[in-house]
């Protein structure tokens, strides 16, 4: 496989990206990257499907998405340096190490920095109840990094049944779109619950404040984020499930025009750990977390996402990405389980103008490396990069994703 | 859901849905929950009268729940528990129930109580990561049969009520998992991959006479005997969708009990034998049904 650096501009292909981020890591041997014919301890013991590409057969566990493999295409040889979460995530959304200092911008950061703040709407949103972390600490790269801060990302949670909140604005308890009703409302509750921060805290949250003002007292933002618009079919599609909701209104912020969008399936990695959100990072019950719970919601969820931007046109348009921070390790552990693995992993590609249908690249029998050129994250910043129109000069300017180059094979 | 709304929900609660069966028949369905959110492993309690099932209640935790079938309440067990509880299971004489507590980073332990929760025992979590699951009683309440991965592979235990006394059950390659005893007590299903994939199989109560009873390339899980102990539930993903199926004892005469585009998955047995309690995801909203087996 070739990689070339890019000279020239391309054409604007993404208006929009959607950035599906499976945190915690998951499996690739279960999910999307089967190895039925290798021993027990590799394989595990999941059947596969036949899926709509042919000769591609994915585990069982995704049905229908195995029934969409012609809307998207899967490169199966995607491959980074760092072994666990937050720096992994790191990785994973900037493309480089956490060290040496400065941590470098997320992709959407970046995106942000280079389409401007002009609309009513932010450029960069996150769909989480809060800062991406582990049990430890956060992602670093989860924002602007070298960038001004005004390029970080816009913190939105969206529950089970549709609500959305402001984690930002965490603060002002009580305070969302669909019980903020007039401007003095909302400069009485700012002004009394600020009395008392320093000025640095003050002029910290001030961006955020100045964002969450525009998008509270715009009709056409709160609109953005209002789901109670949607069918109840629509919402049904999609499943009763915070990822599931938050995929619609990521579909939601993709029609009003934001330019990047962090569709996180879970604020914190760990399968099974008390206060924590559950993630993909299965180092026990790998199989029954998978078949029982994540599978299920994921198929499920991603699967009606990519039917409704299809349906709308939106693909056209707009480029959709789902990936961990890595994969998992091809032999089974101690725990009938299996620990991280950043050699070999895989990612789904689907719109702006991306031939789908395809598998690019292909890990060797045991899953354990690619047997082609490995897809680093930095090729994924720069991919995404040169669709949405930044091309090498614009990535010079502001002194990202140097080294990049792009998955040529995707393009 | 308040209570008020519950009871006038009951008759809605009460009509009858239909599942589709091969050969034009139909299963009735009778739904049981409305509030969609993800559920898991319903079962028995109390007799007849009360449920007991794992919720989703929020992306931070699973709880234990309650489910009175007189006006349809549902209540967490545990009210002030705020650790993951999963994989609740109860004796058959309704006198104990047992589950899975999270104990912190990806490990938890098994917490044994009486109905009046008054703790009997305790197995606390293994070394490192590791996780519990499949709890079953004994039909003499003597002994609780898990399933717990160690060396690779997931084996069978069984320990007494106290937590003690630990006895391994199987020891093959693969996962074990989801033993359930017969009501006799002289044989114990389960789900296996020791030859490959997840299939079925019976074996005597100390563990010998292995006997396989599914051969099929996709997942068969979550096995349960009937009350008689002449049949044996099970979910299967042989048609690319979890459903579920019924079979003798002995593997003979399957019956393919749910047929519908979404999940079907966690049958259990209702005391009198003539219908199955199950979780259906139907319309993307997961909730507790009966379904009424074929005469």
């Amino acid at each position: 496989m070739s990689a070339s650096p890019t000279q020239a501009a391309r054409p604007i292909r993404a208006k929009s990206v959607v950035f599906v981020f499976l945190w915690g890591g998951p499996s690739h041997l279960d999910t999307f990257d089967p190895k039925p014919d290798a021993p027990a301890e590799y394989r595990g013991p999941l059947g596969t499907i036949q899926t709509r590409t042919p000769g591609i057969r994915y585990s069982e566990l995704i049905p229908l998405l195995a029934q969409r493999s012609h809307l998207f295409t899967l490169i199966r040889s995607n491959q980074q340096t760092a072994a666990g979460h937050p720096d992994g995530g790191t990785v994973a959304l900037t493309g480089f190490e956490e060290r040496p200092l400065p941590v470098k911008p997320n992709f959407g950061s970046i995106i942000a920095a280079h389409r401007g703040h002009g609309g009513q709407l932010p450029p960069f949103v996150s769909l989480t109840s809060g800062m991406l972390a582990d049990s430890a600490r956060i992602i670093e790269g989860y924002g602007a990094g070298t960038l001004p801060l005004a390029n970080d990302p816009f913190l939105v949670s969206c529950s089970d049944r549709g609500q959305v909140n402001l984690p930002s604005l965490r603060l002002l308890e009580g305070l969302s779109p669909d019980r903020l009703d007039d401007r003095k409302t909302f400069l009485n509750r700012l002004e009394t619950d600020l009395r008392g921060w320093d000025t640095a805290g003050v002029a910290a949250w001030n961006k955020t404040y100045e964002t969450a003002y525009r998008l509270l007292t715009s009709p056409e933002a709160r609109q953005a984020f209002d789901l109670t618009s949607e069918s109840r079919e629509t919402r049904e599609r999609y499943g009763r499930t915070t990822f599931g909701q938050s995929a619609l209104l990521t579909r939601r912020l993709v029609e009003a025009g934001v330019p990047y969008i962090q569709l996180n399936y879970s604020r914190h990695p760990e399968a099974i750990t008390a206060g924590y959100e559950l993630g993909w990072d299965t180092h026990i019950m790998n199989f029954e977390l998978l078949q029982d719970q994540h599978c299920p919601i994921f198929d499920r969820a991603f699967s009606a996402l990519l039917d409704d931007l299809y349906a709308r046109g939106l693909t056209e348009d707009t480029l959709v990405i789902a990936m961990g921070e890595f994969g998992r390790t091809p032999k089974i552990n101690n725990r009938a389980s299996r620990d991280h693995w950043p050699r070999c992993y895989f990612s789904i590609w689907a719109g702006a103008g991306i031939e789908p249908g395809r598998v690019i690249g292909a890990s060797d029998r045991l899953g354990q490396d690619p047997l082609s050129d490995p897809i680093t994250p930095l090729m994924v910043g720069t991919t995404i990069a040169e669709l949405t129109g930044m091309d090498a000069q614009a990535r010079a300017n502001l002194n990202v994703l140097d080294g990049g180059t792009v998955i040529d094979e995707l393009l | 859901m308040s209570y008020c709304s519950r009871r006038f929900l009951i008759p809605i609660a009460l009509c009858l849905l239909f599942v589709g069966f091969p050969r034009g028949t139909v299963a009735q369905t009778q739904q049981l929950t409305d509030d969609g959110t993800m559920k898991f492993t319903p079962t028995f309690f109390r007799n007849d009268n009360e449920l007991a099932f794992v919720q989703f209640v929020k992306p931070t935790l699973f709880q234990i729940m309650s489910l009175k079938l007189d006006d349809l309440s549902v209540r967490p067990l545990h009210k002030d528990e705020s650790n993951h509880e999963l994989d609740v299971a109860i004796s058959p004489d309704g006198a104990y129930y047992a589950y899975i507590k999270c104990q912190g980073t990806l490990t938890g332990s098994i917490e044994i109580l009486a109905a009046n929760q008054n703790r009997i025992g305790t197995v606390p979590p293994g070394k490192g990561f590791g996780f519990y699951r499949s709890l079953a009683f004994a039909p003499d309440n003597s002994r609780l049969l898990y399933a717990y991965p160690e060396e690779v592979h997931q084996q069978l235990f069984s320990v007494g009520l106290k937590g003690g006394n630990r006895q391994q059950l199987t020891n093959s390659s693969g996962i074990n998992n989801w033993p359930c005893f017969s009501p006799d007590g002289s044989l114990i299903v389960f789900g296996s991959t020791r030859d490959g994939n997840y299939e079925i199989y019976t074996m005597q109560a100390d563990g010998t006479g292995v006997r396989r009873l599914t051969n099929n390339p996709t997942m068969d899980m979550r096995p349960r005997f009937s009350p008689d102990g002449q049949r044996i539930s099970f979910t299967s993903n042989r048609d690319e969708n979890y459903e579920i199926y019924v079979m003798n004892s002995d593997g003979s005469n399957l019956q393919q009990i749910t047929n519908h585009p979404e999940r079907d998955d966690y049958a259990t047995w209702h005391p009198n034998g003539k219908q199955l309690l199950m979780v259906s995801e139907r319309s993307g909203n997961h909730d507790l049904y009966f379904v009424e087996l074929p005469r």
